[in-house]
Order: C-alpha cells, then sequence, then structure tokens
C-alpha cells in the first residue's frame, strides 16, 4: 500500500524531556489509527508534521514534500481538527468556518460556499448562523470537523474527534468519519484514546508509546499477530462437558475455563491439533455443536503492546 | 428526460450537501494575510461596545476639530506652522502635567484636538483581545495549522497598525489639509507638513500597536491588558513628568513620560526643534531646541522609537515562536 506520510527517526525535546524519541512510522493511504497512553508524543507528532512545533532531528516526508522546507505546501494539504475546544468570541459556525478556509488560501467566495457546504454536510445546518460559543460539545467537534475539511485536504489529523460527545453525535461523527473515508477516498489520521472508534473506522494503526512507535500496521493483520495462539470456545453435546474438558487436558491441550462451553489455548495454524479434537469427541459419542475462536479487540492488543513496551523499557 | 435524469435532477439538493471536493486555486499567501487583517478589524468592531462608543466620542471630537479648521483665519495672525504642528502633536497627548509647546513664548497654538485619553483607551480596548482571545479560544493553534508563524504575527500587527491609524492618521490629514485649505494656501508648500503626519502616524501606530499587541500575549485575559496598557500611560506620564521637574535641566528626561514621548516624536516628525516645555512648579516656559547639540537632540527621539519597536518586536517573536503547548 502506497504511503501518504514516511517519518525516520523523529525527535522533539521539551527541555530536558524527550516528547519523541527516534519516532519512526508509516502511515499507508487510508484511514489510520493513531493510538497511545496520555504523553506518548502523539499530539506533539501532529505538531511537528504541522510545522507548528520545530523537530530537532529526522524527518518527515509527506505526499512527497520534505518538512520542514516544504511547510507551505504541506499545510495547505493538510486539514486538523485539535482536541480542544476553539472559539472565537461572537462569531457563528459559518463566519469561523468561513474565516478558517480563507487561512488555509480559499477565496472568500469560495470559502463561503465551501463552509456552507461542508457545515451543511457535518449536520450542522439549522445552526450554522448561531454563536458557536453556545454549541454542545457534539455541536462544537462538527464544527471543527466542517473547519479541519472546508479546503478539502489531502490528509484529515482528527485529534480526539468525538471526545464528549453524546452517544448520538458520537456515533453520527463515526459515521462522517467511515463516509469520508470508504465513500470519498480521504486519507485521515485518528489520534484517540477510545479504542472501539479506531476498530470502527480505520484500516490500519500506529500505537506508540514513550515517543517511540511500538507497533504499527493494518490492523487486521495485527489483530492476527495476536491471534497466533488463539483462544477457542466450544460447545458439545452428547455427554458431560466437564468429561470432555478432561479428555482435552489428558491429550494436552490447556484448557482454561469450562462453564457452558470449554475454553482452551491453541496454535491457529496446528491443523493436527483441531483434528484431535473432533477425533476425541467421536471416539466419546460427542458432538461437538460450536466451535469458535475468541476475538481479540484492538484493546487487548493495546494493553498488551503497551505493557510490554513498558516492561522492556 | 429518461427516468433516472428525472430522479437526477430531483435529488439534486441532496446531492450538493454530501461531501464535494474543491478544485479551485488557493489564494497567494499574501491574501491571507490581508483576509486576517480584515476578520481582525470587523471582530474588534464587534467586540466591545465600550470601544465602539469611545470611537463614535473621538471621530465626534474629529468632526468639531475639522469645523474648527475650517473657520482658522478667524485667528488672526499667528504662525501658521506653530499651530499645525501643535494641534498634531496635541491630538495623542495626555494633558496631566507638564507639556511640551511648538514655541517657546509661552502661547499654546493648540486647536484643541487633544484626545489621548480617549484614544489611548480605544487602542488598548481594542489590541488587548487579538492575542489574548485567541488564547482563551484556542484558536492559536488552528491558525498555526494553516498559517506560519511571521503570517500570524503579520496579520495582527497589521490589523492594529491600521486599526490605529484610522483613529489617528485619517482625522490627523483631514485636518491638516482642512487648516492648509481654509487659510488658502497652496497645498503644494506643505508636502512636508503631510509626510510629516503620515511618519508620525505610521510610528505611533508600530509602537502603540506592538506594545497593546506584547501585553495582549503576555497576559491571559483581554482587561488585563486593556487596564495595564491604560495605566501605563497615566501613571507613566505623572511619574515622567515628576521625574523631570525633579531635574528640568536634564531635558532627556522628558523621554520617560510617556506622553511627552509622544509629543516629541510628532514634533520631531514634522521637522519642529523649536520647542518650549512649561514646567509645571514654577509656571514658565523654558526653551528646548532639539538641534543645537546640547541636551535632548531629535535624533535622540528616532533613536529612542527605534530602540522601543526593536525591543517590543523582539519580545512578540519570541513569545510567538516559544509558544507554550498550553497557550496553543
Amino acid at each position: 500500500m502506497q504511503n501518504i506520510l514516511v517519518i525516520r527517526e523523529l525527535v522533539k525535546n521539551y527541555g530536558s524531556f524527550l516528547a519523541l524519541d527516534g519516532f519512526t512510522c508509516d502511515i499507508p493511504k487510508g484511514v489510520t489509527g493513531l493510538l497511545g497512553p496520555n504523553g506518548a508524543g502523539k499530539t506533539t507528532f501532529i505538531r511537528s508534521l504541522l510545522g507548528i512545533l520545530p523537530f530537532e532531528s529526522g524527518s518527515i516526508e509527506f505526499l512527497g514534500y520534505k518538512l520542514p522546507k516544504d511547510i507551505l505546501a504541506v499545510k495547505d494539504k493538510i486539514g486538523y481538527q485539535p482536541e480542544v475546544d476553539t472559539k472565537i468570541l461572537k462569531v457563528s459556525a459559518m463566519k469561523y468556518v468561513t474565516h478558517m478556509a480563507t487561512m488555509a488560501g480559499l477565496s472568500r467566495n469560495a470559502a463561503k460556499q465551501r463552509a456552507f457546504d461542508t457545515l451543511h454536510y457535518v449536520g450542522l445546518e439549522e445552526a450554522r448562523y448561531r454563536d458557536m460559543n453556545d454549541f454542545s460539545q457534539g455541536m462544537m467537534q462538527k464544527v471543527k470537523l466542517a473547519t479541519a475539511l472546508v479546503h478539502d485536504p489531502a490528509l484529515l489529523i482528527l485529534d480526539e474527534p468525538t471526545a464528549g460527545c453524546d452517544p448520538d453525535a458520537h456515533e453520527q461523527i463515526l459515521n462522517l468519519i467511515s463516509d469520508l473515508g470508504s465513500n470519498h477516498g480521504k486519507n485521515i489520521l485518528i489520534a484517540t484514546h477510545l479504542l472501539p472508534d479506531v476498530e470502527r473506522t480505520a484500516s490500519s494503526v500506529v500505537i506508540m508509546n514513550k515517543g517511540k512507535t511500538v507497533i504499527q500496521g493494518e490492523l487486521r493483520s495485527i489483530l492476527q499477530k495476536k491471534d497466533k495462539i488463539i483462544n477457542l470456545q466450544i460447545r458439545v453435546n452428547g455427554g458431560d462437558i466437564n468429561k470432555f474438558a478432561k479428555l482435552l487436558q489428558e491429550n494436552n491441550f490447556e484448557v482454561t475455563n469450562v462453564t457452558e462451553t470449554i475454553s482452551f489455548n491453541i496454535e491457529r495454524e496446528d491443523d493436527e491439533k483441531y483434528l484431535s479434537i473432533f477425533k476425541i469427541a467421536r471416539n466419546n459419542g460427542m458432538n461437538i455443536r460450536m466451535m469458535t475462536a475468541y476475538q481479540q479487540s484492538l484493546e487487548d492488543v493495546f494493553l498488551d503492546e503497551i505493557a510490554k513496551n513498558q516492561m522492556e523499557n | 428526460m429518461t427516468e433516472d435524469q428525472k430522479n437526477s435532477s430531483s435529488t439534486d439538493y441532496l446531492q450538493k450537501f454530501t461531501y464535494r471536493s474543491y478544485d479551485g486555486e488557493l489564494q497567494p499567501r499574501w491574501k491571507r494575510v490581508l483576509y486576517l487583517i480584515r476578520f481582525e478589524l470587523i471582530s474588534t468592531w464587534r467586540k466591545s461596545k465600550f470601544a465602539k462608543v469611545l470611537i463614535i466620542i473621538v471621530l465626534m471630537f474629529s468632526f468639531f476639530s475639522i469645523l474648527f479648521a475650517a473657520m482658522l483665519p478667524l485667528l488672526g495672525d499667528v504662525v501658521i506652522r506653530d499651530v499645525l504642528n501643535e494641534s498634531i502633536a496635541n491630538y495623542l497627548a495626555l494633558p496631566l502635567t507638564n507639556s511640551i509647546f511648538s514655541n517657546s513664548n509661552g502661547i499654546s497654538y493648540s486647536l484643541g484636538l487633544g484626545l489621548g485619553i480617549l484614544l489611548i483607551m480605544v487602542i488598548g480596548l481594542a489590541g488587548s483581545g487579538f492575542f489574548a482571545d485567541d488564547k482563551r479560544g484556542k484558536v492559536i493553534e488552528i491558525y498555526l495549522s494553516r498559517l506560519v508563524k511571521r503570517e500570524y504575527v503579520t496579520g495582527k500587527v497589521g490589523a492594529i497598525v491600521i486599526y490605529i491609524n484610522i483613529l489617528v492618521l485619517l482625522p490627523l490629514i483631514i485636518t491638516g489639509m482642512l487648516f492648509v485649505q481654509s487659510l488658502g494656501e497652496d497645498h503644494a508648500d506643505y508636502l512636508d507638513f503631510y509626510f510629516g503626519i503620515i511618519a508620525y502616524s505610521l510610528l505611533i501606530s508600530i509602537i502603540l500597536g506592538l506594545f497593546i499587541l506584547v501585553l495582549s500575549i503576555l497576559v491571559e485575559k483581554r482587561a488585563y491588558a486593556s487596564l495595564i496598557f491604560f495605566l501605563f500611560f497615566f501613571f507613566g506620564t505623572i511619574i515622567g513628568a515628576m521625574i523631570y521637574e525633579g531635574d528640568p535641566n536634564n531635558e532627556l528626561l522628558l523621554l520617560i513620560s510617556p506622553s511627552n514621548f509622544l509629543l516629541l516624536l510628532a514634533y520631531v516628525c514634522l521637522g519642529d526643534y523649536d520647542l518650549g516645555v512649561r514646567n509645571n512648579e514654577e509656571y514658565i516656559m523654558v526653551e528646548l531646541n532639539l538641534d543645537n547639540g546640547v541636551g535632548l537632540e531629535y535624533w535622540h527621539v528616532f533613536l529612542v522609537t527605534i530602540i522601543y519597536i526593536l525591543i517590543l518586536s523582539l519580545i512578540l517573536a519570541y513569545k510567538i515562536w516559544k509558544t507554550t503547548t498550553e497557550e496553543l
């Protein structure tokens, strides 16, 4: 997959604190989740990419442009939605988005038209002439999304795009992100703590901790990588489930739990072991009614990888 | 029309508001700075009701000054150039303590344009929000994601300089031209006078603009910046005058009072070096020649102006370049 962002050995200090410690990653086209605990360096990386904070060393290449040399071209091609609420006193959403569109280089007429369209697109058609200082958190997130989108950037950077939203607004924003990614081919980088949001919208992830990349790649392959040893759950009929669990243990299966189902760990690629499960059942007059692998969530992967990274350091 | 075409036209409205790409041209970067200046000027007018009232008062006073200028021939036989210079210089002076006059004969020719207190209040109220409001509204980060720091700062400085010039340059140049017109003089003979007004307006708009912007970026709330700005001029003028009166022989001490400094800058820009200072304790006029090689000289005033501009610019640049993550 073609990369839109190539970051190599990025270093950024705040005095003696190392915020980015040789951060290296490739961000492919499509929707990517940027994950990490508080203080991992996500916002620092975003600000370095936008030229707001200068970095000490390393390189960032965005669509062939190199930073900091090509910062003006890079700024024109990125739309940024910051985590914090951004407000200008006594200004309507329409005026705010129009103004930010002119700051991104649109003419006044084009800016007005685009502000009108994008506010409508994010679902603020009714409220666009209201003072944005009276907006709810969900509406503010939508104004910020419209602001990031208004100049039709090649890359959208969304920092906690659903923070503080009620369930309805949360759902609407995730739908908008999915729509932009799937139907309009937008490249989106989502920095968030809400891992289910990333699981739902992103196709790849970068997990960082203490200014370094912990793991990166396609979401599916990252989840699969973890699944090399999978936790299998089976249900049987035609006999006692405890007896079947005992038979599995006798045949060197590592049974972890027995309730209505039996859970045990098994290597994903070990076909012989799978066959032996059916053999044990058949030899003891039992039938396997259900066999399913426990699905690891991104949260499991995240917590595991961060814990591993903490221990290594 | 086929059924598909009919359906398509009936859904045009909906289609319009799905996400659409933008294929228009982007404006050159200097135009974005102009857009920022325009936005700041409009929002400054919109934000403070008190400032609006003050601006209306200032414009009304300026209107009466212009009327007065039209009646100038009624003044009789006075030194025209001294009248003009003194009137221009007193526009921004705070009439609190010792004043500087365009002659040393004890006669004040000022036509009553002294709107210093009001103008300082208006400038303080207008400029105090330029950075403080952005910090409070957390929009600096959004601006800097689209503009580079120098464009952002240029937009802000440009806006405050234009704002101050609307309040200072326009009334002064109109009044000056009407003075000359009403005296039946040829405008061509007064080009240096007009140039002096422009130079003075430009310099004080840069100094006052940078000063209020520095306060705006240093403090958390716009109200604090306005207050500090006004108090600096008010008490600075009183304290400066007291220091000068402690040692009236040291002409350089005149530069301490902000009001006197603005007066001196006006006279120097207008090329008037033969001045007089009123000593408030003894009620006498003391001669002040800015081109006699003794004490305060005209180039001292320019030098202090340049130093002020440099120091304020450096503070502003440092604060913008070293913006903390909390301020973004």
